[in-house]
């Protein structure tokens, strides 16, 4: 069996120059690192044979308040073991560097946080938009996007018949 | 008739003009019954194979589904793409069905039975079906689209290859039989099956194989449809066809399918030949190769709906490295064979007799093999609430 | 005459209406004649934004939406949501609705599975193999209607449990069925998997490295065709798997290349035996008791995230949830087996003939829906 969390903590504390955390509550534990030292912790999992996480399971982001916090979900095939990599993205500056060099999987899952989050992978060979047409405005997972009221022409404003109908409660 | 006809007066030429037309429309008219026919014959066969039940509501059994097909056909828009174009397009499907359409000027019916009986009736046949494929080659450049035109060359690269090997899987019958006319290759074989020219030794039930395998990819039947490959070209050269055009792309195919029939029947499986007890029953010969006919036919959609589909690479591999060279084997093998045979006769009362109990040995074995699924199968089991 | 000829590639748009893309999925083909240079997918046509109407409707509102991430699997897209939910709460299931889980769950597999081979066989052009597939599917299909009223959509799962009980005679319609069944695949399988063309057409094409699968994520039995023996229901054992007796297969290149098209479709052949195997045990086990876990109407998982997996039959889908202790999701997101398996396309279909990538995505078993959410 492979290392539990807190070995690849230390494992990355020791490596990494900033501040990491590592985040116990809740159900998964993660690791959260800063942005500026990312591209290297991710090479430093990647690459060296006690971690050696072979494969990017998961990729995606979470906005909450002003931040969009960021997750990379990595397995090790020769390993068994598993790892949730954190990082926060201020929304002035959405962006990371990529890590389609490490895995090919990040690739796709990298234009689809582009895609629905707009966030800028440094280095990624072909940003473009993977689900939306090309054309859409805005990024629509992020929590304060607007539906659109017109799209090429379509009107996509509610009819009456829908407004009639009761809202879903929003807060319990 | 005609001596009648100019004893009214009537010119000569224009007496056999009039009989001529009337033969044509018969053989048309015949041709596209079968057709029609056949499609009603396979739709049923694929749904027994596929445990569904076939069309079964128009006439009786279904009969006449393609009758109600060829009218909902006729009354369909029409439809040239844009920037198609128009004369190829409009031409393709006509040079299919004369392709198709022509042979039947040398497909015997019977003992005797021929609309035309020419001396090198083999030869017309193989050269006059070769108009197909400029039809369909007209059909995949001129559709403006780019499936079409992909279904066009396979079409063209395909039907080119293996008209060789079919060309040379003829050859050993022809010899055999010392003659090109349809009626010469028949009479040459008897009625029963150690004298059919499949039969007559290793060499020639060669190149029977070769000629069915060769003649499956002339007519576009799986498993060598590639040209209409729906899972892969959409629907080939005719994706952009529709209405009657369409209609008339369908017939050919079907007509196809019966030319490839008659043809097996009458070089290979001794044709209408009758026993000597019933040769003044003229009648039954029709009945018997057209009941030849429509078991190879039979064969061809038997095929067609259990096998998979190759690939172009491994198509062309079949037909040059393998087909070709042996269909070489089976002609000089034949020759050779005619050279014994020649000196020792009595070589051609043995092989007949032995290469026909092979082939039922292989037909036992495969009715075994057919008992055994069936027994298997008969567990039912009822899942509905 | 000297005319300005010149050549280049010629660009064919395979899809989003193609009979063999599986759905609405477009490929823009590069070709030189028939041999594509450069194949990119196009997807998106069958997005419904899963991901963003999860966020307004509640933890157990999502499970109907889960049936439309996956129409062709959709107990096992239940399945995987649920036990989310469950790791995430925290909550115990009774053992009978694990059983029942597993049974449901692995009828759904086969039915899955068969599909996948089906519509395999019907791209090479064998079209009598599929409809055989289907009606075998068929009676799947009334079965599980029998447990749970839908044919495709089941909505079947809840969290905690299972929604209702089998009806009285499923054990016996079932064990009736897996008798005709298992003779019935190995027909299928004579017809085409053991078909001389068919094998010609699949072997040493679209060759998969072990180590390009995992670095694609590639999972499920496309992972396991290319030779790495890895299955979650072994190797991470979730619900009652552990207590079973199957067996995982490989590929092991047996006609060709080791991760070529065929490896992947026999592993699905075979994974449908052990499928059957895994009914009968549990069937033969089945614990008499409660099938729901006694679990709030109003439920509110704790604040944190978590990403589970599950073994799904186009792979382990993975489920991650961002919850805020609210009723609703705060973030949810799908990893599919069918997302990754596409994005692998472009690089394994270089060279290959057009119907050579015909072949590729049938035996990737890419589903559209399951691609695009």
């Amino acid at each position: 069996m492979g290392l539990s969390v807190a070995e690849i903590f230390d494992h990355i504390n020791r490596f990494a120059n900033q501040e990491v955390i590592l985040k116990e509550e809740g159900p998964d534990p993660s690791i959260s690192i800063t942005a500026y030292e990312f591209s290297s912790v991710m090479r430093y999992l990647k690459e060296v044979r006690e971690m050696d996480f072979d494969t990017l399971m998961s990729q995606t982001a979470v906005h909450i308040d002003d931040t969009l916090v960021m997750y990379w979900h990595l397995f090790s095939y020769s390993h068994r073991h598993k790892v949730v990599i954190e990082c926060a993205l201020p929304f002035d500056d959405l962006s990371i560097d990529s890590v389609t060099t490490l895995w090919k999987s990040a690739d796709w899952l990298e234009r689809e946080t582009f895609d629905l989050f707009g966030v800028d992978f440094k280095g990624h060979p072909d940003l473009r938009r993977l689900l939306l047409p090309e054309d859409w405005v805005g990024y629509p997972l992020r929590k304060d996007y607007q539906t659109p009221m017109l799209y090429g022409g379509m009107d996509n404003t509610p009819s009456e018949i829908s407004q009639s109908f009761k809202p879903p409660k929003k807060e319990r | 008739m005609e001596a009648f006809a100019v004893s009214l007066g009537v010119h000569i030429y224009l007496v056999k003009a009039i009989i001529m037309f009337i033969i044509a429309a018969l053989s048309v008219t015949f041709m596209a019954v079968i057709s029609g026919l056949t499609t009603w014959f396979e739709r049923r066969i694929a749904g027994r194979m596929q445990s569904r039940i076939g069309p079964n509501r128009v006439g009786p059994q279904g009969l006449l589904q393609f009758v109600a097909d060829a009218v909902k056909l006729f009354m369909k828009e029409d439809l040239i793409p844009k920037g198609a174009d128009r004369l190829l397009f409009k031409m393709s499907p006509y040079l299919c069905m004369i392709g198709v359409f022509a042979p039947f000027v040398v497909l015997p019916w019977g003992m005797g039975i021929i609309a035309a009986d020419l001396n090198v009736g083999v030869l017309y046949l193989i050269s006059i079906t070769a108009l197909v494929v400029v039809g369909t080659l007209m059909a995949g450049w001129g559709s403006n689209n780019k499936w079409s035109l992909l279904g066009g060359m396979r079409s063209a690269a395909q039907i080119v290859s293996y008209e060789i090997p079919v060309a040379m899987g003829l050859l050993p019958s022809i010899l055999f039989a010392g003659s090109l006319s349809m009626i010469g290759l028949m009479n040459a074989q008897g009625w029963a099956p150690w004298q059919w020219s499949a039969f007559q030794n290793p060499f020639t039930m060669i190149a029977f194989l070769i000629f069915f395998t060769g003649s499956l990819a002339e007519g576009n039947r799986v498993p060598f449809d590639l040209p209409e490959a729906e899972s892969e070209l959409v629907s080939g050269f005719n994706t952009e066809y529709s209405g009657f055009r369409f209609a008339v792309y369908f017939l050919a195919e079907w007509a196809n399918l019966y030319v490839i029939g008659a043809l097996t029947t009458a070089v290979f499986l001794g044709g209408g030949n009758l026993p000597e007890a019933l040769q003044p029953y003229w009648y039954l010969s029709i009945f018997l190769f057209l009941l030849k006919t429509f078991f190879i036919m039979f064969v061809i959609i038997w095929l067609r709906w259990t096998l998979p589909r190759f690939r172009i690479d491994q198509l062309m591999d079949l037909s040059w490295k393998y087909l070709l060279p042996l269909s070489f084997i089976a002609f000089f093998g034949q020759a050779v064979y005619m050279l014994i045979d020649h000196q020792f006769p009595v070589i051609d009362m043995v092989t007949g007799p032995i290469m026909f109990l092979i082939f039922l040995l292989v037909l036992l074995k495969f009715f075994y093999r057919v008992a055994i699924n069936f027994r298997e199968q008969n567990k039912t089991v009822n899942t509905r609430a | 005459m000297t005319a300005d000829l010149k050549t280049s590639y010629m660009t064919i748009n395979m899809g989003p209406q193609h009979p063999s893309t599986h759905g609405v999925i477009r490929f823009i083909l590069k070709t030189n004649g028939e041999i594509i240079y450069h194949c990119e997918p196009d997807i998106g046509y069958l997005h419904r934004s899963i991901e963003k109407i999860a966020e307004s409707v509640t933890w157990q509102g999502f499970v109907p939406y889960t049936d439309r991430v996956d129409y062709v699997c959709s107990m096992n897209a239940n399945w995987a949501y649920c036990l989310a939910v469950e790791k995430m709460m925290g909550i115990e299931i009774p053992e009978r609705a694990e059983y029942i889980r597993v049974i449901v769950g692995e009828l759904n597999r086969i039915s899955s599975h068969l599909i996948a081979i089906g519509t395999a066989d019907m791209d090479m052009g064998a079209v009598t193999p599929f409809v055989h597939c289907l009606r075998e599917r068929e009676y799947i299909n009334d079965l599980l209607e029998r447990v749970c009223g839908a044919r495709l959509t089941y909505n079947y799962m809840t969290i905690g449990g299972v929604a209702n009980d089998l009806p009285a005679d499923f054990i016996q319609k079932t064990v009736e069925f897996l008798n005709h069944f298992e003779f019935a695949m190995e027909q299928i399988n004579r017809l085409v998997t053991y078909n001389r063309i068919f094998i010609n057409r699949f072997a040493s094409l679209g060759v998969i490295t072990p180590e390009q699968a995992i670095n694609y994520n590639l999972v499920g039995p496309n992972l396991r065709g290319s030779g790495v023996n890895y299955d979650l229901r072994k190797d991470e054992p979730y619900s009652i798997y552990s207590k079973l007796d199957f067996d995982i297969p490989v590929g092991t290149g047996s006609e060709g290349i080791l991760g070529d098209c065929y490896d992947r479709y026999i592993v699905r052949a075979k994974e449908i035996k052990e499928s059957v195997k895994l009914i009968r045990q549990c069937l033969n086990q089945l614990p008499s008791g409660e099938i729901q876990a006694k679990v709030k109407n109003v439920i509110k998982p704790p604040q944190g995230h978590i990403y589970v997996r599950t073994e799904t039959p186009r792979g382990d889908t993975g489920y991650f949830l961002y919850s805020n202790n609210k009723t609703s999701p705060y973030r949810l997101k799908i990893r599919t087996g069918s997302f990754t398996a596409m994005s692998i396309i472009p690089e394994i279909s270089q060279g290959l003939f057009i119907a050579d990538l015909v072949a590729l995505i049938g035996s990737l078993d890419v589903v559209a829906p399951e691609v695009d959410r």
